[in-house]
């Protein structure tokens, strides 16, 4: 993990590959803050790229847990923050099942496809539908990442070989703009 | 009085007579692993409690707790429709839209009294 | 007079810094039978002129000290920069030769698997033309950064040759290697880097091959290259293996 002075305003603040643990998501999570902490847009904008943060990376290590994904280097992941254009970006890469591609695409899609209000809604359908223990599902946790973004959810799929995939997100926060 | 201390990641916890106040943030690693005990508490104490006051001064939650949180609100709605006089105090940083916007949405879906106070930045 | 009073007489002692300390002491005794003798004042001279060697053989060895240190730097730094690449610090061409070429007397030996991955960034020569020789090293020094950061430890990451970079992973697969190898292309997306037009973004192209029976060190490193060029010609900004 890195905070990179280098890149000095544009660029990638925080890079990190490998296993992401909860205290290893949690460290990575207070250098986030204190990098936004002098962001002049405030604390609106903080949070929410604080909050896209931990979704996706918790969505990611709840996959790998659950899922069972094992060993040579599909367990671990990467997660990438950097600026660009006026507005911060929250990436993150990591090994799917193909078998659970078609899903998170489609759900995705319909993400993608609400607007402000819809997408209100969908967060409280969710919020009601979601059982406790098993559906720790990605969906409320993206539905939450799109609220919190000014533009689409992207994504994609890099087939790897006949069991796995590659999945990566890039979520995107407007810098000190009021909602 | 019981006290869950606050970590890095999950919020304080205090519970005793009549009250439960969460206060930090939340986003420990398994959510309904951490509101557990809350759960079982509150769902006893509901049975006989004449009042009951729920305050939440929680900067940030992540999904998971918010369903958590939610699953509190309701156990308070439905001991409130059994004669419960049961309340909601929200406190919030007055900078942090996003507490504010979270607090409202939560009252939009909640039927007991619910009041949102902003408070100022700094040790409470 | 007792023995060691007497002016030449050195009691037995072991090493210089007993020496030292006698003969100080000795030369601050001005016990009286020792002014009476004739031999006390050339003795003296001795000791004293002893003594002031010691001190500047000290010194001495201090200096020689300072510049061995200096000199063992020196020669660090030479050795570093013989398999250095000056602008962006990562290994050279020569040291990554080296280096492959004990990955694969270990293969040899020990049959422990290992991959390559060969990245070449797109449309280089487009951004040097673009934007000027000066952005084309920041570039390229930037992604140097990228690479060290999404890279795991034991990887070992070297420039090429002017905008390729082979990576060498030890203990890894394919399959491994080609994750590692989607990361550093996700990382690089991210990337922007300063130039006088605004900030500029570059994709990678990347192919991996790993270490087969047979193989030599070349002809690994002709199959990455062709696993390269399929990249580019399916599209560019996508890893093949």
């Amino acid at each position: 993990m890195a905070l990179r002075e280098n890149f000095s305003g544009e660029g990638i603040l925080i890079c990190f590959n490998g296993p992401f643990t909860h205290s290893i998501i949690e460290e990575i999570g207070n250098a986030v803050k204190r990098y936004l902490e002098g962001e002049t847009g405030g604390r609106g904008s903080v949070m929410d790229v604080f909050a896209v943060y931990i979704e996706q990376t918790q969505n990611v290590r709840n996959y790998i847990a659950r899922q069972k994904i094992q060993g040579n280097g599909r367990n671990s992941a990467i997660v990438v923050i950097s600026s660009k254009d006026s507005a911060y970006i929250v990436s993150s890469g990591n090994v799917i099942r193909k078998e659970d591609v078609g899903e998170l695409a489609a759900h995705l899609e319909e993400i993608n496809g609400q607007d402000k209000d819809g997408l209100k809604r969908m967060y409280k359908e969710t919020l009601r539908r979601e059982r406790k223990s098993e559906d720790l599902g990605a969906g409320l946790g993206l539905i939450d990442m799109a609220r919190r973004s000014q533009s689409k959810l992207e994504y994609s799929f890099k087939e790897m070989d006949d069991s796995y995939s590659f999945f990566t997100l890039e979520v995107a926060v407007a810098r000190g703009t009021e909602p | 009085m019981k006290i869950i201390e606050a970590t890095s990641s999950s919020p304080r916890i205090e519970y005793g007579e009549a009250g439960l106040s969460i206060k930090g943030e939340s986003y420990p690693e398994n959510s309904f692993v951490f509101y557990a005990p809350v759960f079982e508490w509150l769902a006893a104490e509901l049975k006989s409690a004449p009042r009951f006051r729920l305050i939440l001064d929680v900067s940030y939650m992540n999904s998971s707790s918010t369903k958590c949180v939610l699953d509190i609100l309701d156990l308070l709605s439905e001991a409130a429709m059994r004669g419960c006089d049961a309340r909601v105090t929200w406190l919030y940083e007055a900078e942090n839209e996003r507490s504010l916007d979270l607090a409202e949405e939560f009252k939009e879906d909640i039927d007991i009294p619910f009041e949102i106070i902003p408070v100022e930045a700094g040790p409470r | 007079m007792s023995l060691e009073r007497r002016p030449g007489v050195v009691s037995p002692v072991q090493g210089r810094r007993e020496l030292v300390a006698h003969l100080r002491a000795r030369l601050e005794d001005r016990g009286e039978e020792s002014l009476l003798d004739p031999r006390e004042a050339e003795y003296r001279e001795l000791a004293e002129a002893y003594l002031l060697l010691d001190e500047r053989m000290a010194k001495l060895i201090a200096i020689s000290d300072k510049y061995q240190g200096e000199l063992r730097e020196a020669t660090k730094r030479m050795q570093h920069m013989a398999r250095t690449d000056p602008l962006t610090n990562l290994s050279n061409r020569r040291d990554m030769l080296d280096c492959l070429d004990r990955e694969v007397e270990r293969f040899v030996r020990y049959e422990k698997d290992f991959s390559v991955i060969m990245f070449d960034i797109d449309d280089f020569k487009l951004v040097n033309d673009s934007y000027g020789h000066d952005a084309g090293d920041r570039v390229l020094k930037d992604l140097a950064l990228v690479f060290l950061e999404t890279l795991r430890r034991t990887d070992v990451c070297s420039r090429w040759g002017g905008e390729e970079f082979l990576v060498l992973c030890p203990e890894t697969t394919s399959e491994s290697a080609r994750i590692v190898g989607e990361k550093c292309l996700m990382a690089m997306s991210a990337m922007q880097v300063a130039t006088e037009a605004g900030p500029i973004g570059i994709t990678l192209s990347g192919g991996v091959a790993a270490m087969q029976k047979g193989f030599d060190r070349d002809d690994l490193i002709k199959l990455a290259d062709a696993k390269l060029y399929a990249a580019k010609a399916a599209g560019k900004k996508r890893i093949v293996d």
